[in-house]
This record gives C-alpha cells, structure tokens and sequence, in this order.
C-alpha cells in the first residue's frame, strides 16, 4: 500500500524513543527501509554523502523525521542545511520533538519544515500520530524526491 | 498687557529694577524743581521788597517836604519808567496820589479787593508797623507782590497833620510779578523735560547693564540646562555643567549637577539590576526550554514501554498487574500534565505582553471549539454574550479563558443539565465565566487562586491545580483583576477586568 521504495530517515539520539519510534510504524504497517542516525554529525554524512558515508551508496530519503535536541549539530541546523540544499530541499522534514517551544516552532517553519508535531507522552497518541505521517507523507502526498 | 515682560524671569526683574530706580530719581528731580522754584520765588520777592523800601525812602523825602506837584511827577516818572503800582493812601485807605492817576479819591478795597490784605493794611495803619513780609497776590488774573509800608506822623509833618494822629496813611507798592513768574514757570518747565529725557536715557542705560549682568548669566544658564535635561531625556546621564557663577546662579547649577549626578548613579544601579535580572530571566528560560525537552522524555519511555507491556504481555501478567501498570500510565500522563502546566505558569510570567485590540469573542469561539466532543456529548448549553474589544496579549488572554471554561466544563460534569454562560459584565466591567457546577464556599475564594490548590480529591476531578495559577497570573501581567463568586453546590462565576487601553 505505501509506496515501500522510500527510506524513512529517523534522526534520534535517545534509545527510547528510537524503540517506540520503530514500535509504532510496525504497529502501522509501514515497513519501509529505516534507517536511524543518532546523532546531528550523522545525519548531516549520511545526507549529503561524506564522511563516514562518503563510499556507501548514494541514497536520499524520501521522509526525515527529525529531533531537535541532538549530539554535535542540533536539528535546527541539520533542517538548515537541508532546505539550503538544492537538491534535498525536496525532502519532506517532519520535526519529532519534546518541545511545542515558540521559538523552535517558528524557527523551524522560517527554515521550511514541512510539519512540526510534539512527540505526546501518551503512547496511544504517539502511534496515531505516526500513522498519520506515514499516511500523509508517504502515501498521500505527491513529492518530486519520490519519483527518483 | 505684561505677557511679554513676564515670559521672561530675567525681563521681569530687569524692569521692575528699572522702574524703581527711575521713580526714585523721578520723586528727587520733582523734589529738587521745587525747591529751586519756591527759593526762585522767594528772591524775586526778596528783591521786589528791596525796591520798594527804595522807592518809599524817595517818596517820604518829597512826602517830607509836602511838595504835592513833585510828588505826582515823582510817580508819573516811575510809572513810565516801568516801575510797580504805587498807591499813598489817607489813615482812612482812601487813595491820595497814586501812579495810575484815576484811582485817586478811591478807597484801597477798589484797586485792591483783598480781604486778607485789606485787613493787613488796616492793622498796619492803626499800629504803624510794617507788615513783615511782602504779599503775593492774584488780582484780575495777574500776579502782584505788594508791600505795605505806614507813614507815620512826626514833628515836622505838624504843621500840615497836626500831631493828634500817630500813623498818617500808607505808601502801598504793588509790583506786577508776571513776567517773573511766566520766566521761572518756563525754567521749571525746562528742566523738568531735561530731567525726564536725563531720566529715560539713565533707564536705558540700567535695563542695559543690567540685562548684562543678569539676563545674559541667566540665558546662558536657561541653555545649558535645556541642553543637560536634554542629554538626560537620552539616555545620557555623563553631563556637567561648568560652575562659573559665584551667586545664586552657580547654586542652582550645583543644584543641577548634584541631581545629574544622583540620575546617573541610579540609573547605573538600575541598569545593573535590569542586567541581573534579564541575566536571570534567560537563566530561566534556559531552564524551562530543558524542561519541556528532557523531562519528558523519560515519561514518554516509561509510558511507552507499559504500553507495550501491557499490548505484548496481556496472556502472561496477571489482572492486578496490569492494573498497576495502568496506575503507571496515568500518573505518568499526570506528570506530563504538570509539566506543562508548570511550564505555562512560568511562560505567563515571563514572556514579553504582545499587546493589542483581541477580538474576545473570537478567542472564546476557539476556546470553546477544543472542548466541543465533551460540550456535545453531554449536551452543555452554552450562552454566549456580547464582549467588547480588549487590548491584550491574544495568547495568554486565549490560555485564561480555555482554561476558566475547561474549569466549567469540569465541575459541572456530575450535574443535570448544565449550563455555562461567558459574557461582559457592564456594571463590573468584567469578562465573566459562569457555570451552574458544584461551586465552593467563598471561605476559599482566593485559596483557589494559589497553585497546588485544589478543593476535590483528584479521582473527583481531575487536573494539576495550576490552572487558576495560570489565569490568575496572566490577568495580573495585564494589570487586572480576577475574582470568583460563588455558593457551594450552585455554581460558580469567575470575573477577570482588564484595564481599557492598557
């Protein structure tokens, strides 16, 4: 049903999360290549194909989804780079985070997010809301980096 | 009429200065024209006297020889030579020679119709003494100064008078003192007119210096403050002001410095305080950004994880278990709960006011639209008042009226038909937010307010008890007041003012 070429790009640092992260896109099916980077350092070689990626084969998702608070460079800075990038601008973001601060909130829309949602403590949520993501991004919406 | 003399303090006391001292020069010129004319006067009457007594002593030599023609000639000759009126009267004032020919045989009372001097005339002819002092008289508009002086019989008048009588009449010299006096009225005139010019230019003179000496000192003064309160007004509190002035002005501006200088150190003492507490403040605020981000993060894993246990594990936990892990789950949403409302209690306090005109109304439709399900599913009747324009914060002002209807919505939830009413209060000037729930006893009525109070037992009804915290601080940053009314068991109405325009 969803379209099972992309990879999904989860860029979390704490284990916890990165656990019921993949809970809950099993407990909605969608199985899609995950790949998770734990860091901002990461994400930023593996996005744009350099350091420890820079002989893996190039791949680009087709959905980030993004924390905030991260090791080394922060997701604020790892969505900079992405949407002043002129090829990976394209790429959905989602911001997965702890916070609704106003200021990350208006920050990440100045620089382009494509969805900013605050990861709910309760986990039932958690799941509905990771459903309507992969339902959103990866099924309904029509995006050029999919076509690829 | 003053205005323009007044505006000016240093014009003020400048013309008051000038004024006095011309009319004390005005009052001593008048003083000293008068007194030079009445000494003027005086000499002339001095010297009419002097003439006279030579004229009589003439007389009474021809008068001696009892040569009536010669004595006619004599006055005809000083007549014509321009001298005074004469008149040689019987002891009876009856005119016997005189230089104007035709007032012979008339009494004295005729050339002469003065009571006073009438009277003069007739004790000296009864007593024979000269009066003292000359008179000075106004007859027919014309200023005379007339001597009397008494013949008085003697033995070598005899044998014409006989010697019954002591005083045989007397020689009255009348002499026209117009010119004199047109002259000395002129010379007063003159110098008057002199003095008045002298006076005008001496005022000239003084407003002048004086303005130097004090109008100049207190303009450069009135500039030097203007540009000092300036400085002051931005921001810049480093300026002096040079004291030059040994007097009142070197006082004031003392006075100016001293206060500059207390505007500066306080000004320094509150920057410093300013800079502690926005130094605090983004210590803060550092604090709370790690709140809302760490904090939560376990609880979403301890949530999360008994989810998952409780999913997985069903068959293999037994029935009590997983009721513990239920309590877990809800007081880990509790937790997440808490944090948030702490979070929102610390931002309502802290951030900056965006003031401006709030639709209200359309703040509490949305209000209103995040609890629809439950408004709905217990069919809650809702009135909805008029509510004016305010000027506030939209955010914090939509956080207080959420939560006061959430309050409602909440403690009417074990009534019947409930009812909730938000509207303006006219007479109160008050937003109000009233519901028909269980209420309070007004005994607690500003404990409600506090944070941590509650009034129910949580498994009553739920919720962090900060929420009234919230609004209470939120209309308190709006320089408002909030209130509650109420009687347990019959609802409750919350009041929140907002002043007008601020």
């Amino acid at each position: 049903m969803l379209n099972e070429q992309v990879t999904i790009l989860l860029v979390e640092d704490n284990p916890d999360d990165v656990e019921l992260t993949v809970r809950a896109l099993k407990r909605n099916n969608i199985a899609n290549p995950l790949e998770v980077l734990r860091d901002g350092q990461d994400a930023l070689d593996y996005l744009f194909h350099r350091g420890k990626y820079a002989n893996t084969t190039p791949v680009l998702p087709g959905l980030i989804l993004l924390d905030l608070k991260l090791p080394k460079v922060d997701g604020i800075e790892i969505l900079r780079k992405i949407k002043g990038d002129s090829v990976r601008k394209v790429i959905p973001v989602v911001v997965l985070t702890s916070s609704k601060e106003e200021r990350d909130v208006v920050e990440s829309y100045n620089l382009g997010v494509n969805s900013y949602i605050r990861k709910p403590v309760d986990f039932d949520q958690f799941v509905e809301i990771v459903k309507q993501i992969g339902y959103y991004w990866l099924l309904l919406n029509e995006n050029p980096s999919l076509r690829r | 009429m003053f205005g323009f003399i007044r505006k000016r303090l240093a014009r003020t006391i400048l013309t008051v200065l000038t004024l006095s001292v011309a009319t004390v020069m005005a009052v001593i010129i008048y003083l000293t024209v008068s007194h030079q004319t009445k000494d003027m006067v005086k000499e002339i009457v001095l010297s009419s006297e002097e003439q006279a007594r030579i004229i009589v002593e003439s007389l009474r030599y021809t008068m001696a020889i009892g040569d009536s023609p010669a004595m006619e000639r004599q006055l005809l000759e000083i007549r014509d030579h321009g001298g005074p009126d004469i008149f040689i009267c019987a002891y009876d004032q009856k005119i016997s020679f005189a230089t104007e020919k035709d007032t012979v045989t008339l009494p004295m009372a005729a050339v002469i119709p003065d009571r006073p001097f009438l009277e003069t005339l007739d004790a000296s002819l009864k007593t024979g003494l000269q009066p003292p002092q000359a008179s000075q008289k106004n007859i027919g508009g014309k200023q005379y100064i007339t001597t009397i002086h008494p013949v008085l019989n003697n033995p070598q008048c005899y044998g014409c008078h006989g010697s019954e009588r002591k005083v045989l009449g007397g020689i009255i010299v009348s002499k026209n003192a117009e010119k004199n006096y047109g002259a000395i009225a002129r010379l007063r005139n003159k110098n008057i007119l002199i003095s008045i010019a002298g006076l005008f230019i001496i005022a000239i003179i003084i407003y002048i210096v004086l303005s130097k000496l004090i109008s100049q000192p207190l303009l450069t003064f009135r500039e030097k403050i203007k540009e000092l309160t300036l400085k002051i007004r931005e921001g810049d509190y480093s300026m002096r002001l040079d004291v030059r002035h040994p007097d009142e002005i070197g006082g004031l501006i003392l006075s100016f410095n001293e206060m500059a200088e207390a505007l500066e150190r306080e000004n320094r003492s509150l920057m410093k305080a300013h800079e502690d507490i926005a130094y605090a403040n983004q210590e803060l605020e550092a604090f709370a950004y790690s709140v809302s981000h760490d904090l939560r993060a376990p609880l979403r894993g301890i949530e999360g994880f008994s989810k998952i246990l409780l999913d997985d594990y069903s068959q293999k936990i037994e029935a009590q278990c997983q009721h513990y892990l239920n309590r877990i789950r809800a007081n880990t949403l509790k937790m997440s709960s808490l944090i948030d409302d702490m979070l929102t209690l610390s931002k309502a306090g802290r951030t900056e006011l965006q003031k401006r005109p709030v639709d209200i109304q359309g703040i509490v439709k949305n209000a209103l639209n995040d609890f629809r399900p439950e408004i709905e599913a217990r069919g809650i009747t809702i009135a909805f008042g008029n509510i004016p324009v305010l000027d506030c914060d939209q955010k914090l002002m939509q956080v207080a009226l959420s939560n006061l209807i959430s309050n409602a919505i909440k403690f009417t939830r074990n009534g019947m038909d409930s009812k909730i009413e938000i509207g303006f209060d006219d007479e109160k000037k008050a937003i109000f937010v009233r519901d028909n729930g269980i209420g309070f006893d007004m005994e607690y009525h500003e404990k409600i307010f506090g944070v941590f109070q509650r009034l129910h037992l949580p498994e009553e009804y739920e919720g962090t008890g900060i929420g009234l915290a919230i609004v209470k601080r939120i209309v308190e940053r709006h320089a408002g007041k909030v209130w509650a009314e109420s009687e347990s068991g019959k609802g409750a109405t919350f009041f929140i003012t907002i002043p007008f325009g601020g």
